[in-house]
Parts: C-alpha cells; sequence; structure tokens
C-alpha cells in the first residue's frame, strides 16, 4: 500500500519539476527591461517547494513510527465527491431550483431519511435561498442550460 | 472639530439616519455570516440603493454594512468552520475550537465585544489622527509593500498547527496558485494553459469557499458515517464574563492598534489584519500553545483586528482619495456618485459630512454589538442543526456562493478543486490557512519586488537601505524566530508529557 507520507511529498517534487519544465516555456515579452522575468518568482516557488518535499520524506524516514493508517478516502467521502460534482453538472444543466429541489431530495433518500420534517425543511431552504439572492439581493442564479 | 462630531451623532440618531444604519448593520451580518458574500459585496451590492438618497444616510448605511459584515463573518467561522469572509479565516482557528468545545455563546460574545472594541478604536483613530497616519503610508513605495508581505508571509509558520514544514509546502501551493493568469508587470500568460478564465488569474473567494466550506462539508460527511446517533453537541449559553473581558482586553486593544494601522496602508485589508493580530497575540502570549485549540486571545486578537481595519481604510480614502482595501473601493465610488470628491478638500468643503461618517462609525459599531448580542441565542440554534441536513446546506451555500461572485459555474468548478484538495490535505495533516495567506499576499510580495529591482536597476539595496522596508524585514526575521523557537518550546513540553 501507497504511503502517503512518501507519496505525495514524491508527487509535489515531481509536479513541481513538470512546473519548472512549463516555466523554461513561458513566452518573452518583445521588451524586457526588468532584472528578473514572468518565471523567475514561480521558479523560485517550485524549488522551494522541491527542498521542502524532500525534507519532509527525510523527516518521516528518520522518525518513521509505527503509525496507524487512517483510510484516506472513505465510502462516505466517495458518495461526498461524486454528489458535490453531480450537482454542480446538474446546476449547469437545469438551474438553481431544479437541482437542489433533486439534489437535497436525493441526498436525505441516499442515507434513508424517513423525517418528512427534513425533507419539508430541505425544500423551504431551496426556496428561501433563491428567494434571498434572486428577490432581495438581485443576483441571478444559475438558469440551466437546458431552460436558457 | 467638536461641535461637527455632536452634530454628526445628532444626525445618526435621527429619524432618516438611525433606522437605515440599523438596517445597514444587520444586513452587513446576515450577508457576512453567508459564506462567499463578503463585505465588498454586500457594499457594491446595495450601492444601487443609495444612488436616490441624500448623501449621510448613503455613506451611513454602507459603512454599516461594512462594519456589520466583517463582524458577520465570524458567526458562520465560529459556527460552521467556514468563514464567511477572509477576514475570518483567522476566527476558524480558535473561534470554530471553542464552538465545539460548547463554549459557541462563549465564542460568539467575545467575536462581538472585540469586534466591537476593534472597530471602536479604529474609528477613534480614524477621527484622531487620520492625517498623521494617511502621511506614513504615503511613504510606502514598493520597497516597502515587498517587506509588509514578506512579513505577512512569515505567518505562515505561525498558523502552521505542529509542522512548520507541512505549514510552508501549503505556503508554497498558495503562491504557486496566485501565479496562475497573466503576469502583472509583463502580462505573459502563466499556468493559463490556453483558458481564457485563468487568464485574470484564480479568484480567492472559490478559493476560500473550497478550501474552508466545502472540505468541511466532505469532512462532516465522513464523520456522519462514524456518529450512527445524531446527537445534537452539548453547549451553554454561558457569554463572556467580566473576568474574560478583563483578561482579553489588552491583547483586544492592541490588535484593534494593528489592525488600524495595517487598514491604512493601501492595499492591505481585514484578512491580512487578522492574521497578522493573531500571530503577534501568539508570540507574546504567556500560553501559546493554546492557540488553535480555542483560545480567547487568539480569538479576540482575529476579531479585534479585522475589524480595526474598517476606521484604518478609510484613512487613505477620505484624506488621499486613495482606498485602503476593497470595500473602501466601492466607498470611493459611492461618494463620487454622491458629488463628493475624497481628498483633504473634502475635510474643509463638507465637514458636515466626514464627521457625520465618524459619528455614525461609532453608533454603527454599539449597532453591531447590540445585534452580536441579542443575536447570540438564534446564532447557536444553527449549530443544533442536524448535521444530516447541516451538511447539504453548507454545500449548497457554497456552491451559490462561489457562483454568485462572477456569475461563473468556472468559480464553482475552482471552488470544487480546492474543496477537494483541503479535504486531502487535511487527510495529510496539512494546513489550508496558509495557502489561502499565500494567495493574498503572493502578487503583492512578486510584483512589489519587481517594482522594486526595476526601481534599483537590478540591485537588491532596497531591502537595507530603505528604513520601513528594513524594519518590516527585520520583523520578519524575528517573526520566524520566535515561532520556531515556540515550536522548539511546544514539542519539547509534550515530549516531557
Amino acid at each position: 500500500m501507497l504511503n502517503r507520507n512518501i507519496f505525495f511529498p514524491s508527487l509535489v517534487i515531481f509536479l513541481s519539476l513538470v512546473f519548472l519544465v512549463l516555466i523554461s516555456q513561458f513566452e518573452e515579452p518583445r521588451y524586457q527591461d526588468a532584472p528578473v522575468g514572468a518565471g523567475f518568482f514561480p521558479a523560485v516557488i517550485a524549488i522551494i517547494q522541491i527542498i521542502i518535499c524532500s525534507v519532509l520524506i527525510i523527516q518521516y524516514k528518520k522518525k518513521q513510527k509505527p503509525q496507524k493508517e487512517v483510510t484516506l478516502i472513505s465510502s462516505h467521502s466517495i458518495f461526498g465527491f461524486t454528489f458535490l460534482i453531480g450537482y454542480a453538472v446538474l446546476i449547469t444543466l437545469v438551474g438553481y431550483l431544479p437541482a437542489s429541489l433533486i439534489g437535497f431530495t436525493y441526498y436525505l433518500l441516499f442515507y434513508r431519511v424517513k423525517k418528512p420534517l427534513y425533507y419539508v425543511t430541505a425544500w423551504i431552504f431551496v426556496f428561501a435561498i433563491y428567494f434571498l439572492f434572486s428577490e432581495v439581493f438581485i443576483i441571478s442564479l444559475p438558469e440551466g442550460l437546458l431552460f436558457f | 472639530m467638536m461641535e461637527y462630531l455632536l452634530n454628526g451623532f445628532a444626525d445618526a440618531f435621527s429619524m432618516a439616519v438611525f433606522p437605515v444604519l440599523v438596517l445597514g448593520v444587520l444586513g452587513g451580518v446576515i450577508l457576512g455570516a453567508l459564506p462567499g458574500l463578503t463585505a465588498t459585496m454586500g457594499v457594491a451590492i446595495l450601492l444601487p440603493f443609495t444612488f436616490g438618497m441624500a448623501p449621510t444616510p448613503a455613506l451611513v448605511m454602507l459603512i454599516g454594512v461594512y462594519i456589520g459584515g466583517i463582524y458577520g463573518g465570524s458567526i458562520a467561522a465560529i459556527l460552521l468552520k467556514t468563514p464567511g469572509t477572509p477576514a475570518s479565516a483567522a476566527t476558524v482557528l480558535d473561534g470554530h475550537t471553542m464552538a465545539i468545545k460548547g463554549l459557541a455563546a462563549k465564542a460568539l460574545s467575545i467575536a462581538a465585544v472585540a469586534s466591537f472594541i476593534g472597530g471602536l478604536i479604529s474609528t477613534i483613530v480614524l477621527i484622531a489622527i487620520a492625517p498623521i497616519l494617511a502621511d506614513f503610508a504615503l511613504r510606502f513605495n514598493a520597497p516597502e509593500y515587498f517587506a509588509l508581505a514578506l512579513f505577512g508571509l512569515t505567518i505562515i509558520a505561525s498558523v502552521s498547527a505542529k509542522n512548520i514544514m507541512k505549514g510552508l509546502l501549503a505556503g508554497t501551493i498558495g503562491l504557486l496558485v496566485s501565479m496562475v493568469g497573466l503576469d502583472p508587470i509583463s502580462s505573459v500568460p502563466r499556468f493559463t494553459f490556453g483558458i481564457l478564465d485563468l487568464y485574470s488569474g484564480i479568484n480567492i473567494i472559490p478559493v476560500l469557499i473550497g478550501l474552508f466550506a466545502i472540505s468541511e462539508g466532505l469532512n462532516q460527511l465522513e464523520k456522519l458515517s462514524s456518529d450512527k446517533q445524531d446527537i445534537p453537541p452539548k453547549f451553554d449559553y454561558k457569554l463572556l464574563s467580566f473576568s474574560d473581558f478583563k483578561k482579553i482586553l489588552p491583547t483586544t486593544i492592541k490588535s484593534g492598534l494593528i489592525g488600524t494601522s495595517i487598514g491604512s496602508v493601501p492595499g492591505a485589508g481585514a484578512d491580512i489584519s487578522a492574521f497578522a493580530c493573531y500571530n503577534e497575540a501568539k508570540r507574546v502570549a504567556k500560553n501559546p500553545e493554546e492557540f488553535g485549540n480555542g483560545s480567547m486571545h487568539g480569538l479576540a486578537a482575529a476579531e479585534s483586528g479585522n475589524n480595526g481595519v474598517t476606521g484604518g481604510s478609510l484613512v487613505p480614502l477620505l484624506t488621499l482619495g486613495v482606498p485602503g482595501d476593497a470595500v473602501s473601493a466601492v466607498l470611493l465610488g459611492a461618494l463620487i456618485v454622491q458629488g463628493l470628491t475624497p481628498g483633504p478638500l473634502l475635510f474643509t468643503q463638507n465637514p458636515e459630512i466626514v464627521y457625520g461618517i465618524f459619528s455614525s462609525m461609532i453608533v454603527a459599531n454599539i449597532v453591531m454589538l447590540i445585534i452580536g448580542f441579542l443575536g447570540i441565542r438564534f446564532f447557536c440554534r444553527i449549530i443544533e442543526v442536524p448535521k444530516i441536513i447541516m451538511i447539504p446546506i453548507i454545500i449548497f451555500l457554497s456552491v451559490i456562493g462561489a457562483y454568485a461572485i462572477n456569475n461563473s459555474m468556472f468559480d464553482v468548478g475552482i471552488a470544487i478543486t480546492f474543496g477537494l484538495l483541503g479535504f486531502i490535505l487535511n487527510k495529510l495533516d496539512i494546513p489550508s490557512s496558509p495557502i489561502l495567506l499565500a494567495i493574498i499576499l503572493g502578487p503583492m510580495a512578486e510584483t512589489n519586488l519587481r517594482k522594486s529591482l526595476i526601481l534599483y536597476e537590478g540591485s537588491w539595496s532596497f531591502l537595507y537601505d530603505r528604513p520601513i522596508a528594513l524594519a518590516f524585514i527585520l520583523f520578519a526575521v524575528f517573526s520566524v524566530y520566535s515561532t520556531i523557537k515556540l515550536k522548539k518550546k511546544e514539542r519539547l513540553a509534550e515530549e516531557k508529557k
């Protein structure tokens, strides 16, 4: 199994190296009288990042104690990710009101909530936010590609 | 001056102004408490409503929203670990921990009192030494701004919980994020990958919503599986006692003064001030290990510090016509709409308006304190809402908040991305606050460093031959040194245990 204390810093080191390659490909302005260019600051940060991650890996290797591994991502967090992304997709397609009503109801059904009060609260919340934003603050909420 | 001030108070309590002021503060508190809706946004939203109003009530209402909005951000920060505004990101560190420990009412009352004191000090300073402070801020040039940003970045070490290296790693992630978009000096696109939305950079609000609100929603969702029974958290309605008040008073006053000074420097807003005050309070605290674990001093410092900016930011606005932060930039627009020109002449040509604003700010702070205390019982009910309902509410509000800033689904995508990143970083014990701090300070540091280098033709001598810049750099070195010493002490104490 991958050790997160080694894997994450290694991933950041790899990404920093990718950034350094990208930085070297930054466009050059036609006229440049500045002593340092657009790539200076990001390059310094990427190098610092590599140093920090190397220190983190060494630190971990040095005092490696048997640690209780906690699962990084549980089934509930996977549901959370997909719910979040699903809601964002739905809101883009059908707009705030239908997406939120469907999303909230689906979420309560997924967790097998039986109390009708929770469903009523959810729907009132969705309508209250709609009223607050669109009528009081005059901020338009997503209308959805399908109804636009 | 006294005559104008007294007339200003009479105006503030008149039937034409007082209801508008109360509405403004109340509206600000509500807006600030909603994630994604910042004080800046609140003032901007209400700006068109003031077009038909007389100058004094119009400006008083907007200032009321500003003061209420900065305080309102702390409510969601304390109760939901979701800072309503970037200014209350530092409030989360101790405020939410207090709420978890069952001290939500106490935390909210500390926030209200500290915000009130910070705001009041700020207003008094604004009245007394506005021109002197503005003159000091006028001496700031690129090297001073760079040094100030550098000093701000050293705060990362202090908010890094147990492992400074992990905090620094988070800080570098934030700095890289802040570099997305067109380079501020040469307009070269950086890390944009041809995506047009990225050319203007990554907006801080969706990042904030993602890192604090969405990741918290995901964390709570995970905990939901372990909490089989949804037991409402236990807490009492005990407010801040007089003895506690005496304890936090020195920290609060000091933070209010620091906040006012930071606010008077154009470009440095309430978010930077809150972190700077928090860091300073931790540095001088007898028990710094309490910071991050529900320290009253930490909460009071952050809240007094961010509200201290409210008066400070008006110093350069009213005396020089230079806005101190985003909100005062909107207020500048409001002044112009009312036919007033901010600057030194405003004091001589329209003293009744200037002192009317000053008096109303004092009244607005009192109104904010009253609303804060009256609302505590109501606000605390939020914590009693079952988690199963609260989690989707947080997620929905976050998505809507991220969308509402620019009416852009791209910002929603940014918020979700940072939500996932914050969730994963939390699992790796990497703190999220340094990312935010670095995103705020990164552009300020980079732009001013490069401007300084152009100014000094490639020489780095500006770091030591400009007294104010040198002072900030020395503060930065001292801040890092004291933090490392402090962490060492904490580690030794922990090992002894």
